[in-house]
């Protein structure tokens, strides 16, 4: 009886364990692939961080283009998700790039994640603050006593409050729905200049925006980032994923036409007027005096400095750090 | 011959008295949501007309249909494991007491956690996507397998124990031929709390571990219609959810009485 019951409960353990196993081994698949780094193309993964969008709109042109192909790099980009943190999926190796904010790279360095910035899509930060057109509000000094729908923990958001010591603005959580936006004229809610202004109008709701970059918020947006580990024991594969990127960029701001039935391939629910929309508006945003100069993608110390300091003031940051290892410019081809 | 013919007319019209209540309810109240929100002019946006609905679902039947089916496949995936996790681990529980005193704590403490806590955990794990999203669908409904089966293990009448041990049956044999089918019962009504679960887990998981496009599921589908103002569709994924989500439970519904309607009251016509 008793040799009945250890053999049930070592089966029992056997097959759970065997489970446990399984899915173990399909978790370490990504990493395998990126072991294929020998034997003709390198296998890489770029995680974006949020669902398929223009906004990443150079590293499809890249893949579409075969600018990565070219380089012989293997390209799989995987959309990101609501909730899905490409910051700690690179951190932990399950993606070799992800697609992030400078001020977030600095937070999760804060953390001891050591990721690193290789390429600034944006120079600027395309989020915008919308409100209903026609409300006196010229600029962020007039959101006391606004309602502003806003996400969790938003860096820029704890900056402006700090800058222009707000104290009776009220915070309400934004929940990816713009329907309480809508139905109070007193709100503002966070946004892109890209979607929810395209989104509203479709809606017939005419809105206004304060650029978040007019705040004077120092923030890269759409930073291309891999960790320190990863630039040391693949130097090359950076260099040519980095470049490839810029030719991409280059390629999509003029034929993002051309690019954007790929990316909606990726973000099957959304239009490709949408798509279009988004690429328009955003230009400003990538290319400017110092991309001309530098190139695209470029990035400077002052700047990541001024973004740091930034943050400090405003609480988002609790101690000084080394930005010069916070990002590097050198895989980046000059123009 | 006549009987025959009373016997038909008598089914069907049976039951016609059976749908035909919650069918008039369902008209009622459609038709009374499509008229009063013509009449008001509320804004699609706002609370879109039954018509608005049927129309955006048509408008994106091939996207509905991809994120449906992916959510199917992780919601089958994830309550697949919790059935076969969750009652072996009952009836490795159910065979020691020691066992079950020291290993159920932790069930309970598994069920309490709140899955958006450990969420990004599952992701590192597993990577996001179908894998996370499983493993939460899993976790969602895990605990209502196991403790269902547990229960009904337990509460063997004790009469017909003492009949098989009389019979020197063994302890895995009491399991397997009296314990077991005595607990189905008990099994049939964790599988119908956790059918359900396992839907509403697929979607939490494609919110909080998922990823965007095809691979989606319905909860892409929720996300970018509510953050494109497309509430017509929005509708359509969430009545999709629950649709899903109907059907799984009339399923296992449908097993249920199948395995118990000729023995157990809870089924017996």
């Amino acid at each position: 009886m008793m040799k009945n019951t250890k053999t049930w409960f070592a089966a029992g353990l056997v097959a759970m364990t065997m489970t446990v196993a399984a899915c173990g081994n399909n978790a370490s698949e990504p990493a395998s692939g990126s072991d294929a780094a020998d034997a003709g193309n390198t296998s890489v993964k770029l995680l974006e961080g949020w669902f398929s969008k223009g906004e990443d709109g150079g590293y499809f042109a890249a893949l579409q283009q075969d600018y990565y192909k070219e380089s012989g790099i293997d390209m799989t980009i995987q959309p990101g998700g609501p909730e899905v943190s490409a910051m700690q999926l690179v951190a932990s190796g399950k993606a070799d790039f992800g697609i992030s904010y400078a001020d977030e790279i600095l937070k999760a360095r804060e953390q001891g994640i050591p990721v690193v910035g290789i390429l600034a899509g944006f120079q600027y930060t395309p989020q915008v603050l919308i409100y209903h057109k026609g409300e006196e509000i010229n600029g962020f000094e007039d959101l006391d006593d606004k309602t502003v729908y806003m996400g969790t923990a938003v860096p820029y958001w704890e900056y402006i409050k700090n800058k222009y010591e707000l104290s009776t603005v009220q915070e309400m959580k934004y929940t990816g729905q713009l329907v309480n936006f809508i139905n109070d004229k007193n709100a503002l809610n966070q946004g892109y200049i890209t979607n929810e202004p395209y989104v509203l109008a479709q809606q017939g709701v005419d809105v206004d925006v304060l650029k978040i970059a007019d705040s004077g918020y120092a923030n890269y947006a759409d930073v291309l980032f891999t960790t320190e580990d990863y630039i040391k024991k693949h130097p090359e594969v950076v260099k040519a994923v980095v470049q490839a990127s810029q030719k991409g960029w280059s390629y999509y701001l003029d034929n993002y036409k051309t690019v954007n039935p790929l990316i909606q391939t990726y973000n099957p629910d959304v239009t490709l007027e949408a798509l279009d929309y988004e690429a328009e508006h955003q230009k400003e945003f990538i290319s400017t005096d110092e991309t001309t100069t530098n190139g695209i993608g470029f990035m400077t110390n002052e700047r990541w400095t001024e973004l740091l300091e930034q943050m400090l003031d405003a609480k988002g940051l609790s101690k000084e750090q080394d930005v010069s290892k916070a990002f590097t410019t050198e895989f980046l081809a000059k123009p | 011959m006549k009987k025959e013919g009373v016997n038909v007319s008598e089914q069907a019209s049976r039951l016609l008295n059976k749908i035909m209540p919650p069918l008039v309810v369902f008209i009622l109240f459609v038709g009374g949501w499509e008229l009063i929100v013509r009449l008001i002019g509320t804004p699609a946006y706002i609370l879109p007309k039954p018509s608005d609905i049927a129309q955006s679902a048509v408008n994106n039947w091939s996207n509905l249909v991809s994120s449906v089916s992916t959510t199917i496949v992780e919601a089958l995936i994830g309550f697949a494991l919790s059935v076969v996790l969750g009652i072996g681990t009952a009836i490795i529980l159910a065979l020691s007491k020691t066992v079950e005193k020291s290993v159920y704590p932790y069930a309970i403490i598994l069920q309490t956690i709140p899955v958006v806590a450990v969420a990004p955990i599952i992701v590192i794990w597993f990577g996001a996507g179908i894998n996370a999203i499983v493993i939460i669908s899993f976790l969602i409904s895990f605990f209502p397998i196991l403790s269902n089966t547990l229960i009904g293990l337990n509460s063997t009448d004790q009469n017909t124990k003492n009949l098989f041990y009389l019979y020197n049956a063994g302890k895995l044999q009491t399991i397997w031929k009296l314990r077991f089918p005595a607990a189905l019962p008990y099994i049939m009504a964790g599988l119908k709390i956790s059918c359900s679960s396992a839907v509403v887990g697929a979607i939490v998981g494609e919110y909080i571990a998922g990823i965007g496009g095809g691979k989606g599921g319905l909860g892409y589908g929720i996300t970018v219609a509510a953050n494109r103002l497309q509430t017509p569709y929005l509708f359509a994924c969430g009545l999709a959810a629950s649709l899903l989500g109907i059907v799984f439970f009339l399923i296992i519904n449908y097993f249920s009485n199948k395995l118990l309607q000729s023995w157990h009251e809870s089924a017996m016509k």
